[in-house]
């Protein structure tokens, strides 16, 4: 039935699904229905302010996409667009020469856009616990493992887990931290449990996974996708 | 001292690895630098701790305990 502007002129939909909405103000146009399983999206960068998009929807089955052995100053897993979850694991890692902590970043981004709110738990070196310790980490430059690896201790038994949230779309991705930081004594281990924000709208396309003390001697990454 | 990168791309498998460039040296030592300040943060705090046990003749335990900690 066709609707009449205005203007004066006409406006009807030509097909099945199509349907005729506000263009501007007093005007309107035919928006042609979009392709099975998508759905209606605002959109305002459109003539009618809408678009047909598939749904974001959550994570499908999570596949390992990637794997494979620490080397070099940093590790960049690359084209990570088309996944909505994305879970790290990094493993053993440790380095010749420095002490350092294992670091991660999304997109490369270096700026102050990392919220962690967390805690860690400690032993204080004769076989007991510290008490919890909380850890509010406001504008970090990185997704942060908390808890320094020892330089060239190749036996370590550290890890570092991340799980992202949102990574598909524009929005802020959140992401949850579980660490484990096996020091070169009894004194220096620390477990680590946050959850954070990244505070950039966007996709997350890449992961940069570094160690502040220098180049790698040992450790894996795995990266599961869905 | 060199610093490489490893690149890996999950779409093609393709792996690279290259000399850092000028630029990501930089964020390295960057971050290397924040994160020793970060260590010799902790470490003189432990130092403070310690001496503060020291002087009042008290272990670690026995200071929780006195501040009715766990």
């Amino acid at each position: 039935m066709p609707i009449t502007k205005a203007s004066g002129q006409a406006v009807a939909p030509a097909a099945k699904g199509d349907l005729v909405v506000g263009s501007a103000t007093n005007d309107a146009s035919v928006l042609g229905v979009g392709s099975n399983d998508t759905v209606l999206t605002a959109d305002s960068s459109t003539a009618t302010g809408l678009k047909w998009a598939a749904p974001a929807g959550g994570a499908g089955n999570m596949v390992q996409i990637a794997n494979g052995t620490l080397s070099g100053a940093s590790v960049t897993i690359s084209s990570l667009s088309t996944y909505s979850e994305l879970l790290l694991f990094i493993e053993d890692s440790y380095n010749a020469t420095a002490n350092g902590t294992t670091q991660v970043r999304i997109n490369n981004n270096s700026t102050t856009n990392y919220d962690q709110f967390g805690f860690t738990i400690s032993n204080n070196g004769s076989g007991g616990a510290n008490p919890p310790v909380r850890r509010l980490l406001n504008g970090q430059t990185e997704i942060e493992a908390i808890g320094t690896l020892t330089q060239n201790r190749a036996d370590a038994q550290d890890f570092f887990t991340i799980r992202f949230f949102n990574t598909k779309n524009a929005g802020f991705t959140s992401f949850d931290v579980l660490s484990y930081a096996d020091g070169a004594s009894n004194a220096d281990n620390e477990i680590y449990v946050a959850k954070g924000i990244y505070k950039v709208s966007e996709a997350v396309s890449s992961l940069v996974i570094y160690q502040t003390g220098g180049n790698w001697s040992g450790g894996t990454y795995r990266l599961w996708g869905g | 001292m060199t610093y490489t990168i490893k690149e890996v791309n999950c779409e093609t498998g393709e792996e690279i690895i290259r000399e850092a460039t000028a630029e990501e040296i930089q964020r390295i030592e960057l971050a290397k630098e924040q994160d020793e300040i970060r260590q010799a943060e902790a470490a003189a705090k432990t130092a403070q701790r310690q001496a503060l046990l020291d002087k009042l003749g008290i272990t670690e335990d026995e200071a929780r305990l006195l501040l009715g900690g766990n």
